[in-house]
């Protein structure tokens, strides 16, 4: 009887422990898309500023809520906008930044091919 | 002629750096503009003065994130005082993760400008409004509406441009 007690209070024990693992492998997932809006080049897994441990916080509390990747990204987005992603979403407010560099490059060729056709 | 395409591209190039390296440093606009405040429920300084949702009604408020641990709030508060001189509005103070004894010191040796303050002392209520670094501050209208929010210290320019807003709100 001793036994068994013991495999359950060692199962339980272990399974707390892989939970609490996932979820701190998830919110680092997370910290690592998120910009520190302080130290504007890094993400707020990187930094040490005093908002960007804040934050680190509050995504892992969030997820103990049970809230998901999205639901926690579109709260921050509401309250720092689209710049508090590292990598921004393709929207209406970005589509320009995603599709500059497309268009910038395909004119260059078309220009090369003109340039090359009238040689 | 058989260069014009290149002149033309490396003329275009140029013309998009100058504009970007004189283009004077700007502060990204918060999202949270001409929405409602978010939610704000702190413990206030004095026992039992809540700060909350409902202290934002009828009334243009100044909301203000500061910390005794903040020196551009050293700086800001004299022109805080400026600002209730020149127009007697309610501002709203919300001390940002300090501690109460420094804040207590800190509000004795320069004065309170305050009509309220709220205590935030984990940084939610922080985040829940957007703030990047304090001091930062946040003008609600009538209806509980973000109208206007400075990144940074409230100075001469500030209070000239809250002084032409506020007018506005309150008509």
């Amino acid at each position: 009887m001793k036994k068994i007690l013991i495999l359950i209070i060692l199962t339980l024990f272990a399974q707390n422990i892989f939970a609490d693992e996932n979820l701190d492998k998830k919110a680092r997932e997370i910290n690592k898309k998120i910009r520190c809006v302080v130290c504007q080049s890094q993400s707020i897994d990187d930094s040490d500023s005093l908002l960007a441990r804040d934050l680190r916080v509050l995504i892992k509390d969030k997820l103990k809520e049970g809230k998901n990747e999205k639901e926690i990204i579109d709260f921050l987005v509401e309250r720092y906008g689209e710049f508090i992603l590292l990598k921004p979403r393709f929207n209406t407010k970005t589509y320009f930044l995603w599709l500059a560099p497309i268009i910038i490059i395909l004119s260059g060729l078309f220009l090369i091919k003109g340039i090359f056709k009238k040689n | 002629m058989k260069y014009i395409g290149l002149i033309i591209t490396t003329a275009f190039i140029f013309v998009c750096l100058f504009f970007a390296l004189n283009k004077k440093e700007q502060t990204l606009k918060s999202p949270l503009l001409n929405k409602p405040i978010p939610e704000i429920n702190l413990d206030g300084l004095v026992e039992d003065d809540k700060l909350n949702n409902n202290n934002f009604k009828n009334e243009v408020i100044l909301v203000n994130f500061f910390a005794s641990w903040c020196v551009p709030c050293i700086v800001e508060h004299d022109f805080l005082f400026e600002l209730k001189k020149q127009k007697p509005i309610k501002i709203y103070g919300i001390n940002y993760k300090d501690n109460i004894k420094n804040l207590k010191v800190w509000l004795v040796k320069l004065g309170n400008p305050y009509s309220k303050i709220g205590i935030d002392k984990t940084g939610i209520t922080g985040i829940n409004w957007g703030v990047n670094g304090i001091p930062e501050s946040f003008l609600i209208d009538k209806n509980g509406i973000i109208k206007h929010k400075i990144n940074g210290v409230i100075d001469e320019k500030q209070i000239k441009i809250l002084l032409s807003k506020i007018e506005l709100l309150e008509k």
